[in-house]
């Protein structure tokens, strides 16, 4: 590519145009001519080459895919997380002091959009209070039929009875921001459903039958198991008790189990078992291990949730731009 | 649709490695073109090719990749950091040489420049498709594509130690010279 300076620009483009074949044929022939054009279009050949050519990528094309079918159809989707077990701590994720080195560095600045609006939702949550905080000590009691009110206004517009733990969310695709998820109740708690089940989102939690499992890691076990006949009879399920706000609950409020962080790593260390139950996303990861995960609902957003086994975090990553939304340490989790 | 997304996703992978100029941002673009290809095939109006729709979202997806690249702080070190350079031969370590002047060329050029030649040489799309694509007449797609591949030539030429531009000062010694307006044909 020494004589580029001997061309002026029509040259240029007539050679450029010459090699996609995008000449006339008064132009082709001019071209033909000339010696010196058909070394420049031989040289734009070479370059073009190497454009072109690309060294392989380290990815996973499949996750990719899986992904956007995942994130655009409604399965998959085992619970939701409208706040957290301890009030406040899990809705300012712990990543100044937990990196989440399963993503690159300039994801986890992107998290720092999500902090303001995540301590907004804590401090409405406070003000509203709500109390999540009573929930996480007895969320492994399923027979559980009252307690103090759980909402989330803010965070999920959420407004349910203790006794119900459910509430309606949009389809996982939707990605629907969290003021709109309609408010819900429903009269028991069952297992969650699991990705197992080609579409979560209609399989809900059977309406009239509460679980029985005494753990939380015990129903996520069961509800893999069962997810597939969750489906008919979350088809007849109704509400039992209005939601605080008023508005009407129907099957097509799609209700989905509300999780604690403690319930939610149990499902996510349950659906181990059972690779069926698991999505992956592929983000950025110098080990370039794709995430075997369950994926949910964090405060409205489409998101998955996965245990890293190195720092030993929960991770929840936004399923949209593999964004972390929060970070917490397994061990806070034991002692919470 | 999975399938669907199969046959493409190499060649929309490709195209947006090569528009965004790195792997992490590519996979982000990439996977923001899944979505929005799956999202938006139901209202596939057909007034295009299949292809030249899916090439439309993709580069419209790279394009929201760079503006939202440009609106955050870069954070380490690029892809450099994770090249493996011990053990490469001499050979190898030319053909590095080259693909990393080459990609740090194609960086170097404006978007409406860049975007055109990678639809064209890494998408195989003809002028007409990369019109539509771009919403601009062929003609201009002609001449953005003859202007980016020469500011690339230049630059490797420069980086090669061959032609230097140095005799080439009508422009300023800017990279690429002003764009000439075409009449759209």
């Amino acid at each position: 590519m020494n004589e580029f300076l001997a061309f002026d620009d029509a040259d240029w483009e007539l050679a450029s145009a010459y090699l996609d074949n995008e000449v006339t044929s008064a132009e082709r022939a001019h071209v033909e001519a000339s010696p010196a054009l058909i070394g420049l279009v031989a040289d734009l050949r070479s370059m073009q080459s190497s454009v072109a050519a690309q060294a392989p990528a380290g990815i996973d094309r499949d996750a990719i895919i899986t992904v956007a079918i995942a994130g655009t159809v409604d399965y998959g989707v085992v619970g939701r997380v409208a706040g957290s077990g301890r009030l406040g701590d899990e809705l300012e994720p712990p990543l100044a002091t937990a990196p989440v080195t399963s993503i690159s560095g300039r994801h986890t600045q992107r998290a720092a959009f999500w902090k303001a609006p995540m301590l907004l939702a804590a401090a409405l949550l406070t003000v509203a209070g709500i109390g999540f905080g009573v929930r996480s000590g007895s969320r492994g009691d399923s027979q559980k039929t009252s307690g103090a009110a759980v909402s989330a206004p803010e965070a999920a517009n959420v407004t349910q009875d203790q006794s119900t733990d459910f509430g309606a969310v949009p389809p996982v695709g939707a990605a629907a921001p969290a003021t709109t998820a309609a408010p819900a109740a429903l009269p028991a708690r069952t297992a969650a459903t699991t990705a197992a089940a080609a579409a979560a989102i209609t399989a809900a939690p059977a309406a009239t039958t509460p679980a029985t499992a005494t753990t939380a890691a015990a129903a996520a076990t069961a509800a893999i198991s069962s997810a597939t006949t969750a489906g008919p009879a979350a088809s007849n399920a109704t509400s039992t008790s209005p939601p605080a706000t008023g508005a009407p609950t129907t099957a097509a409020d799609a209700p989905l189990p509300l999780l604690t962080l403690q319930e939610l790593k149990d499902l996510v260390v349950a659906s181990a078992a059972n690779p069926s139950a698991q999505t992956t996303l592929v983000c950025p990861d110098p080990r370039g291990v794709p995430r075997l995960s369950v994926q949910i609902l964090w405060n409205g957003q489409p998101a998955i949730v996965f245990i890293d086994q190195i720092s030993q975090t929960l991770v929840v990553l936004a399923v949209n731009g593999c964004t972390p939304v929060a970070n917490i340490p397994i061990k806070d989790l034991a002692q919470s | 649709m999975d399938a669907f997304l199969r046959v493409h996703f190499d060649r929309v992978f490709a195209i947006c490695r090569r528009i965004t100029g790195n792997d992490t941002d590519a996979a982000d673009a990439a996977q923001e073109a899944m979505l929005a290809i799956v999202r938006g095939l139901p209202r596939f109006d057909g007034r295009s090719s299949i292809t030249t729709w899916l090439y439309r979202v993709t580069t419209n997806a790279c394009l929201d990749e760079l503006r939202r690249r440009k609106r955050r702080p870069a954070v380490g070190l690029p892809e450099l950091e994770r090249l493996d350079v011990t053990g490469h031969s001499p050979a190898a370590d030319d053909t590095l040489a080259d693909r990393l002047r080459l990609d740090a060329a194609l960086a170097a050029l404006p978007d409406e420049f860049r975007v055109p030649v990678v639809l064209r040489d890494v998408g195989d799309l003809d002028y007409a498709e990369i019109a539509t694509v771009l919403g601009i007449p062929p003609g201009t797609v002609r001449s953005r594509i003859a202007r980016g591949r020469m500011a690339l030539a230049r630059a490797l030429g420069d980086g090669s130690g061959g032609v230097s531009g140095q005799g080439d000062t009508r422009h300023g010694n800017q990279l690429l010279p002003p764009e000439r307006q075409t009449d759209g044909s």
